[in-house]
């Protein structure tokens, strides 16, 4: 008998519409992917622990070029930072080069009660029978931005008296101050090589770059811990600084890569105002001068010309910051020497 | 070709069609959103750095210091007009002849910010001009540059590093701009 032979079917049935679903696939991948904008967000907004007040961020200071951008129901919102600008956890802070920006952590039930902070503006003076607050309105931290900077407010919250703020920086100057409370704050500035957490109240300057890494110099005060995951930390003191660079780090820690270039800054020695007025700087191997004052220093006494010449003088403010020298002795400051030639 | 494949090669259009649709619908979007953000930020992106960004980040900067016009759309500008206005300032020299979409080496980057901070170390550099290998050498001793090769091509997120140190040196030589 002869048998029609079937021919065996190997593939699938309809191969059309499996090249067509790869091809769907193919195409959706490479084009309906996030937004660069988007790519650089956070999930989704920052979650707030149970029993927190989030920190109310306001803007204290901006110039230049300064944006923002804000995940709002799944679309990026993208905005100019201005004075008026309130901030929240998971907005995302873009500046150009030559920018400037100052942000100011606060309490939220501490601003409420001061609704209108002008905080370059002097205060008229009132009679308080108590001592006046220390917490400085409540300012729980401040950050200041500074040329070309990406900043993402990862958290800021309060509870139980504490701060917690994170910044996640992938590039980027800044200096940060923290208030010291009771109970510690947490403050934190992540880079894609470390973690620096602010323990004492003062960072000078924080840069993070992609070519020369991560350099932190601390402050008069305070003390800064440089760690990584695994919970290890370097401690900075004051007037110190840490390096850790861009380099493959052989030891498989980036902390000890950041001990070995430990470098500590060399400290600046003013004299005093009877001492030579010309001194050399050598971190920065260049001369200045011990006794110069800037315009808004007139009212600081010790070794300070202009303020003699504003204390002795018998004319009234012009608020420019000059006043005519009418010569006298005594005067404040205490030293007694009035140098007429602005030395 | 069978018949049996038109409908599902229909559908297979169909869908396509529906996908590029919305994946235009997001490119425009990315535009729209990418342009309000500062220019530095799609500049940051790039691996390789080009010539005109190094001329429009420097720019900018010599804007926002007030030594050129507030006034100028330094983003509109041409690249003529934009090496120009670098010239005239000292910055760029004129005897240059880049193209645009060539990429900015790090010499030529540490001419321009030597030449904006009007740094001129040496005797013979101060009566004959500096060279963009002894500018490069210069900033790197001061700092504002890593150590490396000078024809390297910079990236996008190094030549904004180093324009910030700038800033930073310019505010530092002038207090009272803070």
């Amino acid at each position: 008998m002869f048998h029609r032979q079937q021919p065996t079917r190997t593939g699938s049935r309809y191969p059309a519409i499996g090249i067509a679903c790869l091809l769907v696939a193919a195409y959706g991948a490479f084009t309906s992917g996030p937004t660069t904008i988007r790519a650089q967000q956070p999930p989704g907004p920052a979650v707030v622990p149970k029993g927190a007040q989030p920190l109310l961020i306001a803007v204290s200071q901006v110039s230049g070029d300064v944006t923002y951008t804000r995940r709002v129901n799944n679309r990026t919102r993208v905005r100019t930072v201005t004075l008026a600008s309130k901030l929240q956890a998971g907005d995302t802070v873009h500046m150009d080069v030559g920018a400037r920006c100052l942000l100011l952590f606060r309490n939220a039930g501490k601003a409420a009660a001061n609704l209108a902070p002008a905080f370059d503006a002097i205060r008229p003076i009132a009679f308080r029978p108590e001592a006046p607050a220390t917490d400085g309105d409540g300012v729980v931290a401040a950050v200041l931005l500074r040329g070309y900077s990406e900043a993402s407010i990862a958290m800021a919250f309060e509870r139980n008296q504490a701060a917690t703020i994170q910044i996640d920086m992938p590039q980027g100057v800044a200096r940060a101050g923290v208030v010291p409370t009771a109970i510690k704050p947490r403050f934190r500035i992540r880079s894609p090589r470390t973690v620096v957490a602010v323990r004492g109240t003062e960072i000078r300057e924080l840069e993070i770059s992609v070519d020369r890494g991560d350099i932190l110099s601390m402050g008069r005060t305070g003390v800064v811990a440089a760690n990584v995951r695994s919970g290890l930390y370097r401690s900075a003191q004051s007037e110190q600084g840490t390096r850790k660079g861009t380099g493959t780090d052989r030891r498989s820690s980036r902390l000890v890569r950041a001990i070995m270039d430990l470098n500590i800054r060399s400290r600046v020695v003013l004299a005093g105002p009877h001492k030579g007025r010309i001194e050399f700087d050598q971190a920065k191997r260049e001369p200045r001068d011990a006794q110069s004052f800037g315009k808004g220093d007139r009212l600081k006494p010790n070794g300070n010309p202009k303020f003699q010449n504003f204390i002795n003088s018998n004319k009234p403010d012009d608020g420019t910051g000059r006043a005519d020298s009418t010569g006298g002795g005594g005067g404040g400051g205490g030293d007694g020497t009035i140098d007429g030639d602005g030395g | 070709m069978t018949t049996r494949m038109n409908g599902p090669l229909a559908i297979a259009a169909c869908g396509l069609l529906a996908v590029s649709l919305t994946a235009g619908g997001q490119n425009a979007r990315r535009d729209q959103a990418d342009a309000r953000l500062p220019a530095s930020v799609t500049v940051s992106r790039k691996p390789r750095a080009k010539i005109i960004d190094g001329y429009r980040a420097m720019a900018r900067l010599a804007r926002q210091h007030g030594r050129i016009d507030r006034q100028l759309d330094i983003d509109e500008m041409s690249f003529a007009d934009l090496r120009s206005t670098l010239v005239r300032e000292g910055v760029v020299d004129d005897g240059w002849g880049f193209i645009p979409m060539a990429g900015l080496k790090r010499d030529v980057l540490a001419y321009m910010a030597a030449s904006y901070l009007d740094i001129r170390p040496g005797l013979l550099t101060s009566i004959f001009g500096m060279t963009r290998r002894y500018s490069y050498r210069e900033m790197h001793h001061r700092g504002l540059m890593v150590q490396g090769q000078p024809r390297q091509v910079v990236s996008g997120s190094e030549l904004l590093s180093v324009l910030t140190r700038v800033a930073a040196e310019v505010d530092r030589r002038d207090p009272d701009r803070q």
